[in-house]
């Protein structure tokens, strides 16, 4: 069992380490190269779209799935006024960037690998290089700014799409009408909400960004080498998502706290 | 002008590929690196670029070290060296025309747009490909016409040193006659150092100037064509007595090559 552990924690810190070094070089080609925008909007142009129609799609439903959860549990307490406030909270908060960001991995993400993990077998990566052309540059800067750009515009797109379907359902199912759901919005959120919800949309854009790119980057091993960068790039991915939702809202609740502590001694409104 | 291996040394986890190999490769020549399948002899071609790093020893291109070479002047060593790979490493998502224009744009001395088209449809013309495919998806054409574009790709920029990676490797005989015949013309009209990996022994006799085989981490043997072929090395007799079964013909050493201008 120990050594399991210890073998496991060796992985687990290699993982991240190679991660971090990855990023580093992401990081430092970006700011020694200045300024080609074209390659990187066309990465957040074809990314966004090829995405929306699923978000749009998924957002419809897992709107309607609060509504219906949430409207079970307001009912109880005569509170399904709140009902807007709640969902649209919920969405904003949580829900919204985890879902889109699991969408953006399953299917951006999984792309991304694919493709790099191809050109790295079939030494494309190697024949750029050959001609003095820098890899990260040309190839994993314009996709990993891509997909971080292109969640924060996703989520804004799928919230949108997401409220309205949620507004809709709460009509016909709770027998709420549309004023009254976006009457209780104001109550719930507030523009620190939508900035919480915008941090952890490009943490998670960023980490289906760099570990599709890693992943891809550095496959070898012909197509079983391909598969297997796609494989660990969904895993990775989505388990990292799932521990940084964690952490960023123990972030974010203990920036909120802070802030009413702060209207607190402002004799602010609480 | 040269590019010189030091006691290279070269392993991947427990299984070594290189031990402590030196050779050099003299201005104009044409070197065959020979060997069974995994002794290393890609693994030495991806070292000259930088590509792959040795674990000990040293690469010199020009006098360059290859292997502490900044970023910067190892940008600078690879524009001196056209490399064609085993696969044709085209990039899919352009056509044949940014594809061969691909090294050409990145150069030192910018060219204008017609000047890389014209430089474009030059480096096709030499290996036997029409404007036709110019607007073409690699996907679009055959695997033999996407090995010749990946050859055009590597000569458009002039690159002073040729790597092949087994250049004939799923080509049919004529092209692969074609392919030879092009990297002997391009040695002896225009200088060109090329260094091939093949297994082909056959087409390492007809134009090689030396011959360099690899076995078992190290240089089994290294000299002129009429040296390797005295070899008493069981390896080199299996190469040699493989080849016997070819038309006679193919064994002998070419003298000129139409097709490049001198």
């Amino acid at each position: 069992m120990r050594l399991f552990l210890q073998k496991l924690g060796h992985q687990a810190l290699h993982e991240l380490g190679d991660l971090a070094l990855f990023a580093g070089k992401i990081l430092r080609t970006t700011l020694s190269t200045h300024g080609n925008m074209g390659p990187v909007l066309s990465q957040v142009a074809s990314i966004s779209l090829r995405s929306l129609s699923t978000v749009a799609f998924a957002g419809v439903f897992v709107g309607a799935i609060l509504v219906l959860q949430f409207n079970v549990i307001l009912a109880k307490y005569d509170a399904q006024s709140f009902l807007g406030g709640l969902n649209t909270s919920a969405l904003i908060r949580s829900v919204g960037p985890l879902i889109i960001s699991f969408l953006l991995a399953g299917k951006i993400g999984a792309y991304t690998a694919a493709e790099l993990g191809t050109m790295r077998v079939t030494e494309q990566i190697d024949a750029i290089e050959c001609l003095g052309t820098n890899p990260i540059q040309y190839l994993i800067v314009p996709r990993f700014m891509g997909i971080v750009i292109s969640s924060v515009i996703l989520l804004a797109l799928g919230l949108l799409i997401s409220v309205t379907g949620s507004m809709v359902v709460a009509n016909y199912s709770a027998g709420i009408n549309f004023l009254q759901f976006a009457s209780s919005i104001p109550k719930f959120i507030s523009i620190g909400t939508f900035l919480g919800g915008m941090f952890k949309s490009i943490t998670y854009g960023t980490i289906v960004a760099l570990v599709a790119c890693h992943k891809g980057y550095t496959a070898s091993g012909g197509a079983r080498g391909v598969g297997k960068a796609v494989t660990l790039a969904a895993v990775y991915t989505n388990l990292y998502i799932v521990i940084a939702n964690y952490l960023t809202s123990e972030i974010l609740s203990w920036l909120e706290s802070l802030s009413h502590y702060f209207n607190l001694l402002a004799g602010g409104p609480t | 002008m040269s590019i010189r291996f030091e006691s290279i040394s070269k392993s991947f986890g427990p299984k070594t590929i290189l031990n402590n190999v030196t050779f050099e490769v003299s201005k104009g020549e044409i070197l065959f690196i020979l060997g069974k399948s995994g002794v290393g002899k890609s693994v030495t071609l991806k070292q000259i670029v930088g590509i792959l790093k040795p674990d000990t020893g040293k690469v010199y291109v020009d006098d360059e070290d290859v292997t502490t070479a900044s970023q910067n002047a190892l940008a600078d060593i690879r524009k001196k060296c056209g490399m064609v790979f085993q696969h044709p490493a085209l990039l899919d998502s352009l056509t044949v025309l940014e594809n061969v224009a691909f090294g050409l744009r990145t150069s030192r001395a910018p060219l204008s747009e017609a000047e890389i088209r014209q430089t474009v449809l030059e480096k096709l013309a030499l290996v036997n490909l029409g404007p036709d495919i110019l607007q073409s998806k690699p996907t679009e054409i055959s695997y033999g016409m996407q090995k010749r574009v990946s050859l055009a790709r590597t000569l458009a920029p002039a690159p002073s040193y040729l790597l092949f990676d087994e250049p004939t490797t799923g080509l049919d005989p004529i092209t692969t006659n074609f392919v030879n015949d092009l990297i002997f013309d391009l040695s002896r009209k225009l200088q060109v150092t090329s260094v091939v990996v093949s297994h082909d022994m056959a087409c390492a006799l007809k134009i090689a100037d030396k011959i360099l085989v690899l076995d078992q981490a190290r240089i089994l043997a290294h000299g002129s064509v009429a040296e390797i072929k005295k070899s008493r090395e069981p390896l080199i007799q299996s190469f040699l007595s493989e080849m016997l079964a070819e038309p006679t013909e193919s064994l002998a050493p070419r003298t000129e090559g139409p097709g490049i201008p001198a």
